[in-house]
Protein backbone atom coordinates (compact mmCIF):
# COMPACT_ATOMS: atom_id res chain seq x y z
CA UNK A 1 0.00 0.00 0.00
CA UNK A 2 2.82 2.45 0.78
CA UNK A 3 4.20 1.25 -2.56
CA UNK A 4 4.04 4.06 -5.43
CA UNK A 5 1.76 4.22 -7.85
CA UNK A 6 2.71 2.92 -10.90
CA UNK A 7 2.48 5.80 -13.66
CA UNK A 8 -0.98 5.65 -15.19
CA UNK A 9 -1.07 5.82 -19.27
CA UNK A 10 -1.57 9.07 -20.53
CA UNK A 11 -5.19 10.91 -20.12
CA UNK A 12 -5.13 12.42 -23.56
CA UNK A 13 -4.89 11.28 -26.96
CA UNK A 14 -2.12 13.69 -28.65
CA UNK A 15 -3.58 16.38 -30.03
CA UNK A 16 -7.18 15.89 -28.52
CA UNK A 17 -8.13 18.28 -26.19
CA UNK A 18 -8.41 16.55 -22.60
CA UNK A 19 -12.22 16.21 -21.60
CA UNK A 20 -13.36 16.51 -18.46
CA UNK A 21 -13.25 13.56 -16.35
CA UNK A 22 -16.20 13.69 -13.61
CA UNK A 23 -18.27 10.61 -11.83
CA UNK A 24 -17.02 7.06 -13.43
CA UNK A 25 -14.96 8.54 -15.93
CA UNK A 26 -12.32 10.23 -12.63
CA UNK A 27 -8.93 8.46 -12.33
CA UNK A 28 -9.89 7.16 -8.47
CA UNK A 29 -13.34 6.34 -9.40
CA UNK A 30 -12.86 3.07 -8.52
CA UNK A 31 -10.87 2.60 -5.91
CA UNK A 32 -11.79 -0.93 -4.34
CA UNK A 33 -8.84 -3.50 -4.58
CA UNK A 34 -11.70 -5.89 -5.61
CA UNK A 35 -11.41 -4.58 -8.71
CA UNK A 36 -8.78 -7.11 -9.20
CA UNK A 37 -6.82 -8.26 -12.50
CA UNK A 38 -6.46 -11.40 -10.92
CA UNK A 39 -9.85 -12.07 -10.12
CA UNK A 40 -10.54 -11.62 -13.53
CA UNK A 41 -8.95 -13.98 -14.80
CA UNK A 42 -9.95 -16.40 -12.50
CA UNK A 43 -13.60 -15.83 -12.84
CA UNK A 44 -12.95 -15.88 -16.59
CA UNK A 45 -11.21 -18.82 -16.54
CA UNK A 46 -14.24 -20.51 -14.58
CA UNK A 47 -17.18 -19.18 -16.94
CA UNK A 48 -14.87 -19.88 -20.25
CA UNK A 49 -15.14 -23.75 -18.54
CA UNK A 50 -18.96 -23.22 -17.55
CA UNK A 51 -20.34 -21.31 -20.78
CA UNK A 52 -18.37 -24.28 -22.65
CA UNK A 53 -20.39 -26.78 -20.81
CA UNK A 54 -23.75 -25.01 -21.08
CA UNK A 55 -22.90 -24.58 -25.00
CA UNK A 56 -22.19 -28.26 -25.82
CA UNK A 57 -24.79 -29.89 -23.89
CA UNK A 58 -27.30 -27.24 -25.07
CA UNK A 59 -26.73 -27.74 -28.63
CA UNK A 60 -26.99 -31.70 -27.50
CA UNK A 61 -30.00 -31.02 -26.73
CA UNK A 62 -30.73 -29.37 -29.96
CA UNK A 63 -29.14 -31.56 -32.21
CA UNK A 64 -31.70 -34.17 -30.32
CA UNK A 65 -34.92 -32.52 -30.84
CA UNK A 66 -34.12 -31.55 -34.36
CA UNK A 67 -31.78 -33.96 -35.75
CA UNK A 68 -29.81 -33.43 -39.29
CA UNK A 69 -29.41 -36.64 -41.20
CA UNK A 70 -26.20 -37.35 -40.23
CA UNK A 71 -27.62 -37.13 -36.68
CA UNK A 72 -28.92 -40.47 -35.05
CA UNK A 73 -29.12 -40.28 -30.92
CA UNK A 74 -28.83 -43.50 -29.35
CA UNK A 75 -31.47 -44.77 -26.95
CA UNK A 76 -28.81 -46.02 -24.42
CA UNK A 77 -27.35 -45.23 -22.17
CA UNK A 78 -30.84 -44.28 -20.52
CA UNK A 79 -29.74 -41.41 -18.41
CA UNK A 80 -27.52 -40.00 -20.46
CA UNK A 81 -29.99 -36.80 -21.53
CA UNK A 82 -30.85 -37.01 -17.81
CA UNK A 83 -27.75 -36.50 -17.15
CA UNK A 84 -26.51 -33.80 -19.84
CA UNK A 85 -29.17 -31.69 -19.26
CA UNK A 86 -29.88 -31.20 -15.38
CA UNK A 87 -26.06 -30.33 -16.02
CA UNK A 88 -27.17 -27.87 -19.24
CA UNK A 89 -29.32 -26.23 -16.32
CA UNK A 90 -27.53 -26.33 -13.19
CA UNK A 91 -24.62 -25.57 -14.61
CA UNK A 92 -26.42 -22.09 -16.43
CA UNK A 93 -27.79 -21.25 -12.91
CA UNK A 94 -24.17 -22.03 -11.02
CA UNK A 95 -22.80 -19.43 -13.91
CA UNK A 96 -25.18 -16.50 -12.98
CA UNK A 97 -23.42 -15.27 -9.92
CA UNK A 98 -19.91 -16.22 -11.38
CA UNK A 99 -21.17 -13.64 -14.17
CA UNK A 100 -22.26 -11.23 -11.58
CA UNK A 101 -18.89 -11.41 -9.89
CA UNK A 102 -17.17 -10.86 -13.10
CA UNK A 103 -18.81 -7.97 -14.72
CA UNK A 104 -18.56 -6.22 -10.88
CA UNK A 105 -14.92 -7.16 -11.04
CA UNK A 106 -14.08 -5.50 -14.78
CA UNK A 107 -17.10 -2.66 -14.12
CA UNK A 108 -14.27 0.03 -14.34
CA UNK A 109 -13.14 -0.72 -17.84
CA UNK A 110 -16.55 0.27 -18.82
CA UNK A 111 -15.29 3.67 -18.20
CA UNK A 112 -11.56 3.23 -19.48
CA UNK A 113 -10.25 6.76 -21.02
CA UNK A 114 -9.81 7.45 -23.20
CA UNK A 115 -12.93 4.97 -24.74
CA UNK A 116 -10.93 3.69 -27.71
CA UNK A 117 -7.38 3.29 -28.30
CA UNK A 118 -7.17 2.14 -32.32
CA UNK A 119 -8.97 -0.09 -34.49
CA UNK A 120 -8.13 -3.50 -32.46
CA UNK A 121 -9.25 -2.04 -28.99
CA UNK A 122 -12.67 -0.68 -30.70
CA UNK A 123 -13.43 -3.76 -32.36
CA UNK A 124 -12.57 -5.86 -28.93
CA UNK A 125 -15.17 -3.55 -26.82
CA UNK A 126 -17.60 -3.51 -29.74
CA UNK A 127 -17.60 -7.24 -29.24
CA UNK A 128 -18.00 -6.96 -25.64
CA UNK A 129 -21.86 -5.79 -26.53
CA UNK A 130 -23.14 -9.36 -27.57
CA UNK A 131 -21.01 -11.14 -25.07
CA UNK A 132 -22.19 -9.08 -22.00
CA UNK A 133 -25.71 -8.85 -23.32
CA UNK A 134 -25.82 -12.11 -24.42
CA UNK A 135 -24.77 -13.87 -21.45
CA UNK A 136 -27.03 -12.01 -19.31
CA UNK A 137 -30.22 -12.76 -21.41
CA UNK A 138 -28.91 -16.49 -21.42
CA UNK A 139 -28.62 -16.86 -17.55
CA UNK A 140 -31.64 -15.10 -16.74
CA UNK A 141 -34.03 -15.81 -19.71
CA UNK A 142 -33.13 -19.43 -18.92
CA UNK A 143 -33.65 -18.82 -14.95
CA UNK A 144 -37.28 -17.48 -15.76
CA UNK A 145 -38.24 -20.20 -18.13
CA UNK A 146 -37.43 -22.87 -15.97
CA UNK A 147 -40.03 -21.16 -13.67
CA UNK A 148 -41.96 -21.20 -17.39
CA UNK A 149 -41.73 -17.51 -16.59
CA UNK A 150 -41.80 -15.88 -20.36
CA UNK A 151 -42.14 -12.11 -19.82
CA UNK A 152 -41.53 -11.25 -23.60
CA UNK A 153 -43.21 -11.88 -27.23
CA UNK A 154 -40.72 -14.05 -28.70
CA UNK A 155 -40.71 -17.93 -28.36
CA UNK A 156 -37.84 -18.73 -25.31
CA UNK A 157 -36.43 -21.76 -27.46
CA UNK A 158 -35.26 -20.38 -30.55
CA UNK A 159 -34.11 -17.04 -29.16
CA UNK A 160 -32.13 -18.91 -26.50
CA UNK A 161 -30.48 -20.87 -29.32
CA UNK A 162 -30.01 -17.77 -31.74
CA UNK A 163 -28.45 -16.26 -28.35
CA UNK A 164 -26.11 -18.75 -28.06
CA UNK A 165 -24.02 -18.91 -31.02
CA UNK A 166 -24.13 -15.30 -30.79
CA UNK A 167 -22.44 -15.39 -27.41
CA UNK A 168 -20.16 -18.20 -27.92
CA UNK A 169 -18.75 -15.65 -31.01
CA UNK A 170 -18.21 -12.85 -28.89
CA UNK A 171 -16.60 -15.32 -26.27
CA UNK A 172 -14.08 -16.74 -29.27
CA UNK A 173 -13.24 -12.45 -29.60
CA UNK A 174 -12.79 -11.72 -26.18
CA UNK A 175 -10.84 -15.11 -25.05
CA UNK A 176 -8.39 -14.04 -28.34
CA UNK A 177 -8.14 -10.71 -26.84
CA UNK A 178 -7.75 -12.05 -23.45
CA UNK A 179 -5.20 -14.65 -23.12
CA UNK A 180 -1.78 -13.38 -22.60
CA UNK A 181 -3.49 -10.75 -20.22
CA UNK A 182 -5.06 -14.03 -18.29
CA UNK A 183 -2.04 -16.10 -18.28
CA UNK A 184 0.03 -13.06 -16.60
CA UNK A 185 -2.74 -12.15 -14.00
CA UNK A 186 -2.93 -15.66 -12.97
CA UNK A 187 0.98 -16.23 -13.19
CA UNK A 188 3.73 -15.92 -10.01
CA UNK A 189 4.95 -13.20 -12.40
CA UNK A 190 1.14 -10.65 -11.60
CA UNK A 191 2.27 -7.67 -10.16
CA UNK A 192 -0.71 -7.63 -8.08
CA UNK A 193 0.07 -10.37 -5.86
CA UNK A 194 3.34 -8.84 -5.27
CA UNK A 195 1.57 -5.59 -4.77
CA UNK A 196 -0.72 -7.69 -1.92
CA UNK A 197 0.07 -6.99 1.60
CA UNK A 198 -0.38 -9.40 4.10
CA UNK A 199 -3.18 -8.15 6.10
CA UNK A 200 -6.34 -6.26 4.98
CA UNK A 201 -6.00 -2.26 5.97
CA UNK A 202 -9.72 -2.05 5.87
CA UNK A 203 -11.39 -4.84 7.53
CA UNK A 204 -13.60 -5.51 4.28
CA UNK A 205 -13.77 -8.09 1.90
CA UNK A 206 -10.42 -9.00 0.64
CA UNK A 207 -9.11 -9.84 -3.03
CA UNK A 208 -9.45 -13.52 -1.86
CA UNK A 209 -12.85 -13.24 -0.04
CA UNK A 210 -14.54 -12.26 -3.07
CA UNK A 211 -13.42 -15.13 -4.57
CA UNK A 212 -14.90 -17.52 -1.68
CA UNK A 213 -17.86 -15.52 -1.59
CA UNK A 214 -18.70 -16.00 -5.21
CA UNK A 215 -18.18 -19.57 -5.14
CA UNK A 216 -20.00 -19.83 -2.47
CA UNK A 217 -22.99 -17.96 -3.78
CA UNK A 218 -22.28 -20.52 -6.46
CA UNK A 219 -22.45 -23.20 -4.20
CA UNK A 220 -25.65 -22.67 -2.33
CA UNK A 221 -27.45 -21.85 -5.51
CA UNK A 222 -26.43 -25.32 -6.62
CA UNK A 223 -27.07 -26.83 -3.06
CA UNK A 224 -30.56 -25.64 -3.34
CA UNK A 225 -31.60 -26.17 -6.99
CA UNK A 226 -29.69 -29.32 -8.51
CA UNK A 227 -31.90 -31.61 -6.15
CA UNK A 228 -34.93 -30.99 -9.08
CA UNK A 229 -32.55 -33.53 -10.99
CA UNK A 230 -30.65 -35.30 -8.66
CA UNK A 231 -32.48 -37.40 -6.01
CA UNK A 232 -30.33 -37.54 -3.32
CA UNK A 233 -30.55 -33.70 -2.60
CA UNK A 234 -34.54 -33.56 -3.30
CA UNK A 235 -34.90 -32.12 0.06
CA UNK A 236 -32.63 -29.30 -0.49
CA UNK A 237 -34.19 -28.19 -3.35
CA UNK A 238 -35.71 -25.22 -1.52
CA UNK A 239 -35.13 -23.10 -4.73
CA UNK A 240 -35.91 -25.36 -7.11
CA UNK A 241 -39.24 -25.09 -9.29
CA UNK A 242 -39.83 -28.58 -9.01
CA UNK A 243 -39.32 -31.05 -6.51
CA UNK A 244 -38.75 -34.67 -8.69
CA UNK A 245 -41.40 -36.28 -5.75
CA UNK A 246 -43.95 -34.02 -5.87
CA UNK A 247 -47.00 -34.64 -8.32
CA UNK A 248 -49.79 -36.67 -9.89
CA UNK A 249 -48.44 -40.52 -9.27
CA UNK A 250 -45.18 -39.08 -7.31
CA UNK A 251 -43.54 -36.73 -9.77
CA UNK A 252 -43.84 -33.50 -11.72
CA UNK A 253 -46.55 -32.75 -15.27
CA UNK A 254 -44.76 -30.26 -17.54
CA UNK A 255 -47.97 -29.65 -19.63
CA UNK A 256 -51.73 -30.93 -18.19
CA UNK A 257 -54.11 -31.99 -20.37
CA UNK A 258 -56.81 -29.53 -21.53
CA UNK A 259 -60.59 -29.90 -21.43
CA UNK A 260 -60.43 -30.86 -25.29
CA UNK A 261 -57.23 -33.41 -24.90
CA UNK A 262 -59.11 -35.03 -21.44
CA UNK A 263 -62.52 -34.94 -23.36
CA UNK A 264 -60.72 -37.05 -26.36
CA UNK A 265 -58.50 -39.26 -24.18
CA UNK A 266 -61.70 -40.39 -21.94
CA UNK A 267 -63.86 -41.38 -24.86
CA UNK A 268 -64.66 -44.74 -24.87
CA UNK A 269 -64.76 -44.21 -28.67
CA UNK A 270 -60.18 -43.99 -28.02
CA UNK A 271 -58.38 -46.09 -30.69
CA UNK A 272 -54.61 -46.11 -31.41
CA UNK A 273 -53.65 -46.67 -34.95
CA UNK A 274 -50.34 -47.74 -36.37
CA UNK A 275 -50.38 -46.85 -39.92
CA UNK A 276 -48.06 -45.62 -42.70
CA UNK A 277 -45.51 -47.58 -43.89
CA UNK A 278 -47.40 -51.36 -42.68
CA UNK A 279 -48.18 -54.10 -44.19
CA UNK A 280 -51.00 -54.42 -41.69
CA UNK A 281 -52.45 -51.13 -40.24
CA UNK A 282 -54.05 -51.49 -36.77
CA UNK A 283 -56.68 -50.27 -34.70
CA UNK A 284 -56.71 -50.90 -31.17
CA UNK A 285 -59.11 -50.25 -28.18
CA UNK A 286 -57.91 -49.41 -24.56
CA UNK A 287 -58.75 -52.97 -24.25
CA UNK A 288 -57.18 -54.67 -26.96
CA UNK A 289 -53.84 -52.63 -25.80
CA UNK A 290 -53.88 -54.24 -22.47
CA UNK A 291 -54.59 -57.59 -23.83
CA UNK A 292 -51.09 -57.49 -25.68
CA UNK A 293 -48.28 -58.85 -24.00
CA UNK A 294 -46.88 -55.91 -21.66
CA UNK A 295 -43.51 -54.61 -20.49
CA UNK A 296 -42.39 -53.13 -17.50
CA UNK A 297 -39.28 -50.31 -17.16
CA UNK A 298 -38.20 -48.02 -14.69
CA UNK A 299 -37.06 -45.04 -17.08
CA UNK A 300 -36.61 -40.94 -16.17
CA UNK A 301 -38.31 -38.05 -17.49
CA UNK A 302 -35.86 -35.69 -17.96
CA UNK A 303 -36.69 -32.39 -18.70
CA UNK A 304 -35.60 -29.68 -20.83
CA UNK A 305 -36.26 -27.20 -18.19
CA UNK A 306 -33.25 -29.56 -16.20
CA UNK A 307 -35.44 -31.54 -13.43
CA UNK A 308 -35.89 -35.72 -14.23
CA UNK A 309 -37.65 -38.01 -11.98
CA UNK A 310 -37.62 -41.62 -12.51
CA UNK A 311 -40.90 -44.22 -12.28
CA UNK A 312 -41.63 -47.52 -12.97
CA UNK A 313 -43.56 -47.72 -16.66
CA UNK A 314 -45.92 -50.84 -17.90
CA UNK A 315 -47.68 -50.75 -21.72
CA UNK A 316 -46.96 -52.21 -25.06
CA UNK A 317 -43.29 -52.43 -26.71
CA UNK A 318 -43.23 -50.46 -29.84
CA UNK A 319 -41.04 -52.79 -31.60
CA UNK A 320 -43.99 -55.29 -30.65
CA UNK A 321 -46.46 -53.23 -32.06
CA UNK A 322 -44.83 -52.14 -35.00
CA UNK A 323 -44.11 -56.10 -35.83
CA UNK A 324 -47.93 -56.98 -35.52
CA UNK A 325 -48.62 -53.79 -38.46
CA UNK A 326 -45.88 -55.46 -40.73
CA UNK A 327 -43.21 -52.84 -40.58
CA UNK A 328 -40.43 -52.95 -42.75
CA UNK A 329 -36.80 -53.54 -41.11
CA UNK A 330 -35.28 -50.90 -38.61
CA UNK A 331 -38.38 -48.84 -38.82
CA UNK A 332 -38.69 -44.73 -38.09
CA UNK A 333 -41.70 -43.44 -36.98
CA UNK A 334 -43.98 -40.38 -35.69
CA UNK A 335 -45.91 -40.61 -32.78
CA UNK A 336 -49.03 -38.70 -32.37
CA UNK A 337 -51.35 -37.02 -30.17
CA UNK A 338 -54.70 -36.13 -29.35
CA UNK A 339 -53.32 -32.65 -29.46
CA UNK A 340 -54.52 -30.20 -31.69
CA UNK A 341 -51.94 -30.51 -34.81
CA UNK A 342 -49.63 -27.99 -34.90
CA UNK A 343 -49.72 -27.06 -31.14
CA UNK A 344 -46.02 -26.83 -29.76
CA UNK A 345 -44.61 -31.14 -29.09
CA UNK A 346 -47.88 -32.57 -30.37
CA UNK A 347 -46.04 -35.10 -31.77
CA UNK A 348 -42.04 -36.64 -32.15
CA UNK A 349 -40.86 -38.87 -33.61
CA UNK A 350 -38.75 -42.14 -32.76
CA UNK A 351 -35.60 -42.96 -34.88
CA UNK A 352 -34.26 -46.53 -35.81
CA UNK A 353 -32.75 -46.78 -32.49
CA UNK A 354 -35.25 -45.62 -30.42
CA UNK A 355 -37.88 -47.79 -31.97
CA UNK A 356 -35.60 -50.58 -31.65
CA UNK A 357 -35.16 -50.35 -28.04
CA UNK A 358 -37.04 -52.88 -26.67
CA UNK A 359 -37.74 -50.08 -23.04
CA UNK A 360 -39.26 -47.98 -25.60
CA UNK A 361 -43.00 -48.36 -24.69
CA UNK A 362 -46.70 -47.23 -25.33
CA UNK A 363 -46.83 -47.03 -21.58
CA UNK A 364 -50.47 -47.62 -19.94
CA UNK A 365 -49.48 -47.65 -16.70
CA UNK A 366 -46.96 -45.73 -14.11
CA UNK A 367 -46.08 -47.17 -10.42
CA UNK A 368 -48.50 -49.50 -10.97
CA UNK A 369 -51.34 -47.56 -11.39
CA UNK A 370 -53.13 -46.42 -14.92
CA UNK A 371 -51.79 -43.00 -16.03
CA UNK A 372 -53.23 -39.97 -14.67
CA UNK A 373 -54.72 -37.46 -17.47
CA UNK A 374 -51.46 -35.35 -16.96
CA UNK A 375 -49.17 -37.93 -17.12
CA UNK A 376 -50.72 -39.28 -20.87
CA UNK A 377 -53.87 -41.46 -20.39
CA UNK A 378 -54.48 -43.66 -21.82
CA UNK A 379 -51.33 -43.76 -23.75
CA UNK A 380 -47.90 -41.89 -23.68
CA UNK A 381 -44.73 -42.28 -25.14
CA UNK A 382 -41.74 -43.35 -22.71
CA UNK A 383 -38.70 -44.29 -24.65
CA UNK A 384 -34.87 -44.21 -22.69
CA UNK A 385 -32.10 -41.47 -23.50
CA UNK A 386 -35.20 -39.44 -24.94
CA UNK A 387 -35.68 -34.98 -23.44
CA UNK A 388 -39.50 -34.81 -21.83
CA UNK A 389 -41.03 -32.99 -24.65
CA UNK A 390 -39.98 -35.79 -26.66
CA UNK A 391 -42.28 -38.84 -24.41
CA UNK A 392 -45.37 -37.96 -26.66
CA UNK A 393 -48.32 -38.21 -23.96
CA UNK A 394 -52.02 -39.15 -25.12
CA UNK A 395 -51.07 -41.02 -28.04
CA UNK A 396 -53.47 -42.17 -30.41
CA UNK A 397 -51.88 -42.53 -33.52
CA UNK A 398 -47.90 -44.32 -34.59
CA UNK A 399 -47.13 -43.32 -38.55
CA UNK A 400 -44.38 -45.72 -39.66
CA UNK A 401 -42.06 -43.95 -41.93
CA UNK B 1 -7.60 -1.66 -11.79
CA UNK B 2 -4.85 -0.79 -13.81
CA UNK B 3 -5.12 -0.22 -17.52
CA UNK B 4 -2.90 -3.00 -19.19
CA UNK B 5 -1.88 -2.10 -22.45
CA UNK B 6 -2.96 -3.85 -24.85
CA UNK B 7 -1.28 -6.52 -27.14
CA UNK B 8 -3.29 -7.44 -30.21
CA UNK B 9 -1.62 -10.04 -31.91
CA UNK B 10 -2.20 -12.47 -34.56
CA UNK B 11 -4.01 -15.14 -32.09
CA UNK B 12 -7.00 -11.80 -31.48
CA UNK B 13 -7.33 -10.85 -35.11
CA UNK B 14 -8.08 -15.03 -35.72
CA UNK B 15 -10.75 -14.88 -33.20
CA UNK B 16 -12.38 -12.19 -34.03
CA UNK B 17 -12.93 -12.87 -37.55
CA UNK B 18 -13.47 -16.88 -36.23
CA UNK B 19 -16.19 -15.08 -33.18
CA UNK B 20 -18.09 -12.89 -35.56
CA UNK B 21 -18.73 -15.48 -38.23
CA UNK B 22 -20.70 -16.87 -35.32
CA UNK B 23 -22.20 -14.07 -34.36
CA UNK B 24 -23.01 -14.01 -37.58
CA UNK B 25 -24.20 -17.51 -37.70
CA UNK B 26 -26.59 -16.90 -34.52
CA UNK B 27 -28.24 -13.27 -36.28
CA UNK B 28 -28.94 -15.12 -39.55
CA UNK B 29 -31.21 -17.76 -37.13
CA UNK B 30 -32.68 -14.82 -35.46
CA UNK B 31 -33.51 -13.16 -38.67
CA UNK B 32 -34.24 -16.49 -40.61
CA UNK B 33 -37.09 -17.84 -37.53
CA UNK B 34 -37.93 -13.94 -37.20
CA UNK B 35 -41.86 -14.70 -37.00
CA UNK B 36 -40.71 -16.69 -33.56
CA UNK B 37 -37.58 -15.03 -32.39
CA UNK B 38 -39.03 -11.07 -32.58
CA UNK B 39 -35.30 -9.76 -33.81
CA UNK B 40 -36.12 -5.86 -32.73
CA UNK B 41 -37.80 -7.08 -29.22
CA UNK B 42 -34.66 -9.91 -29.02
CA UNK B 43 -32.36 -6.41 -29.54
CA UNK B 44 -34.56 -5.03 -26.78
CA UNK B 45 -33.98 -7.11 -24.22
CA UNK B 46 -30.52 -8.25 -24.83
CA UNK B 47 -29.29 -4.58 -24.52
CA UNK B 48 -32.03 -3.43 -21.74
CA UNK B 49 -30.15 -6.70 -20.15
CA UNK B 50 -26.85 -4.49 -20.49
CA UNK B 51 -28.43 -1.38 -20.00
CA UNK B 52 -29.92 -2.85 -16.34
CA UNK B 53 -26.66 -4.51 -15.60
CA UNK B 54 -24.63 -1.47 -15.50
CA UNK B 55 -26.42 1.46 -15.15
CA UNK B 56 -28.77 0.25 -12.70
CA UNK B 57 -27.70 -3.14 -10.27
CA UNK B 58 -23.66 -2.35 -10.01
CA UNK B 59 -24.75 1.33 -9.05
CA UNK B 60 -26.69 0.06 -6.35
CA UNK B 61 -24.44 -2.84 -5.22
CA UNK B 62 -21.26 -0.38 -5.31
CA UNK B 63 -23.50 2.02 -3.20
CA UNK B 64 -23.98 -1.12 -0.34
CA UNK B 65 -20.58 -1.88 -0.29
CA UNK B 66 -19.75 1.49 0.21
CA UNK B 67 -22.37 1.81 3.25
CA UNK B 68 -21.01 -0.97 4.77
CA UNK B 69 -17.82 -0.61 4.59
CA UNK B 70 -17.97 2.98 6.16
CA UNK B 71 -21.59 2.03 8.91
CA UNK B 72 -19.09 -1.41 10.51
CA UNK B 73 -16.52 -2.28 12.42
CA UNK B 74 -13.73 -3.44 11.05
CA UNK B 75 -13.94 -7.34 12.37
CA UNK B 76 -17.10 -7.57 11.03
CA UNK B 77 -17.11 -5.42 7.52
CA UNK B 78 -15.83 -8.59 5.63
CA UNK B 79 -18.60 -11.24 6.74
CA UNK B 80 -21.07 -9.02 6.42
CA UNK B 81 -20.32 -7.76 2.94
CA UNK B 82 -19.47 -11.22 2.07
CA UNK B 83 -23.42 -12.16 3.44
CA UNK B 84 -24.48 -9.47 1.42
CA UNK B 85 -23.13 -10.55 -1.70
CA UNK B 86 -24.36 -13.93 -1.11
CA UNK B 87 -27.92 -12.73 -0.09
CA UNK B 88 -28.25 -10.40 -3.02
CA UNK B 89 -27.30 -13.19 -5.58
CA UNK B 90 -29.80 -15.65 -3.92
CA UNK B 91 -33.12 -13.08 -3.76
CA UNK B 92 -32.16 -12.33 -7.52
CA UNK B 93 -31.81 -15.99 -8.82
CA UNK B 94 -35.29 -17.07 -6.38
CA UNK B 95 -36.77 -14.01 -8.07
CA UNK B 96 -38.78 -16.01 -10.75
CA UNK B 97 -39.43 -18.57 -8.19
CA UNK B 98 -40.99 -16.41 -5.12
CA UNK B 99 -42.76 -14.35 -7.36
CA UNK B 100 -44.17 -17.49 -8.97
CA UNK B 101 -45.21 -15.43 -12.16
CA UNK B 102 -45.58 -18.68 -14.40
CA UNK B 103 -47.64 -20.58 -11.56
CA UNK B 104 -50.66 -22.30 -13.81
CA UNK B 105 -53.64 -23.11 -11.65
CA UNK B 106 -54.08 -26.29 -13.29
CA UNK B 107 -50.59 -27.37 -12.36
CA UNK B 108 -49.24 -27.63 -8.70
CA UNK B 109 -46.36 -29.51 -9.61
CA UNK B 110 -45.19 -26.70 -11.04
CA UNK B 111 -43.62 -24.73 -8.58
CA UNK B 112 -44.43 -27.08 -5.26
CA UNK B 113 -43.00 -24.59 -2.62
CA UNK B 114 -43.83 -21.83 -0.45
CA UNK B 115 -40.62 -20.04 -1.88
CA UNK B 116 -40.98 -16.85 0.32
CA UNK B 117 -40.49 -18.87 3.21
CA UNK B 118 -37.84 -21.15 1.62
CA UNK B 119 -35.92 -17.81 0.44
CA UNK B 120 -36.06 -16.92 4.52
CA UNK B 121 -34.66 -19.95 5.52
CA UNK B 122 -31.92 -20.32 2.97
CA UNK B 123 -31.20 -16.74 4.08
CA UNK B 124 -31.46 -17.45 7.52
CA UNK B 125 -28.25 -20.13 7.06
CA UNK B 126 -26.55 -17.64 4.85
CA UNK B 127 -26.24 -14.81 8.01
CA UNK B 128 -25.74 -17.72 10.64
CA UNK B 129 -22.84 -18.18 8.71
CA UNK B 130 -21.76 -14.41 8.59
CA UNK B 131 -22.30 -14.61 12.65
CA UNK B 132 -20.12 -17.65 12.94
CA UNK B 133 -17.18 -16.05 11.15
CA UNK B 134 -17.35 -13.11 12.95
CA UNK B 135 -17.59 -14.44 16.03
CA UNK B 136 -14.43 -16.57 15.35
CA UNK B 137 -12.84 -13.44 14.10
CA UNK B 138 -13.82 -12.13 17.77
CA UNK B 139 -12.87 -14.83 20.25
CA UNK B 140 -9.19 -14.84 18.33
CA UNK B 141 -8.18 -11.40 18.37
CA UNK B 142 -9.29 -11.57 22.06
CA UNK B 143 -6.74 -14.36 22.37
CA UNK B 144 -4.50 -12.79 20.29
CA UNK B 145 -4.65 -9.24 22.62
CA UNK B 146 -4.57 -11.66 26.12
CA UNK B 147 -1.51 -13.46 24.30
CA UNK B 148 -0.09 -9.66 23.76
CA UNK B 149 -0.64 -8.58 27.69
CA UNK B 150 1.03 -11.58 28.82
CA UNK B 151 4.26 -11.65 27.22
CA UNK B 152 4.14 -7.63 28.49
CA UNK B 153 3.66 -8.48 31.97
CA UNK B 154 5.23 -11.86 32.76
CA UNK B 155 4.09 -13.56 35.70
CA UNK B 156 1.35 -11.33 36.19
CA UNK B 157 -1.33 -13.84 34.70
CA UNK B 158 -2.12 -15.31 38.69
CA UNK B 159 -0.28 -18.94 37.65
Amino acid sequence: MSEPDPPRPPDRIPGVLAPPRVGPLRADAFPSRLHSERNAAWLGVALGVTFTVCFLTGFLSHLIQHPPGWFVWPSRPAWAYRVTQGVHVATGLASIPLLLAKLWTVYPRLWTWPPVRGVAHLLERVSLVPLVGGSLFLLFSELGAIARWYPYPFSFPPAHYAAAWITLGALVVHVGAKLGATRLALSSRSTELLEEGAGSASGGLTRRGFLVTTVAATGLITLTTVGQTFRPLARFALLAPRDPRVGPQGFPVNKTANRAVAARATDPGYRLTVEGNVAHPLSLSLADLRALPQHQAVLPIACVDGWSASASWRGVRIRDLLGMAGAPHEPEADVISLQEPGVAYASSSLNRSHAADPDTLLALEVNGEPLHIDHGFPVRLIGPNRPGVMQTKWVTKVVVR
Amino acid sequence: MNEPRETYGRLFWLSLVAGWALIGFGLLVLVQRRGATHPVSFAVYVLGGIVAHDLVLVPVVMALGVLAARGLPAGVRGPVQGGLLVSGIVVLTSGPMVGGFGRLADNPSLLPRDYASSLLLVAAAVWAVVAAMVAVRHVRRLRRLRRVRHDEHPGAGGT
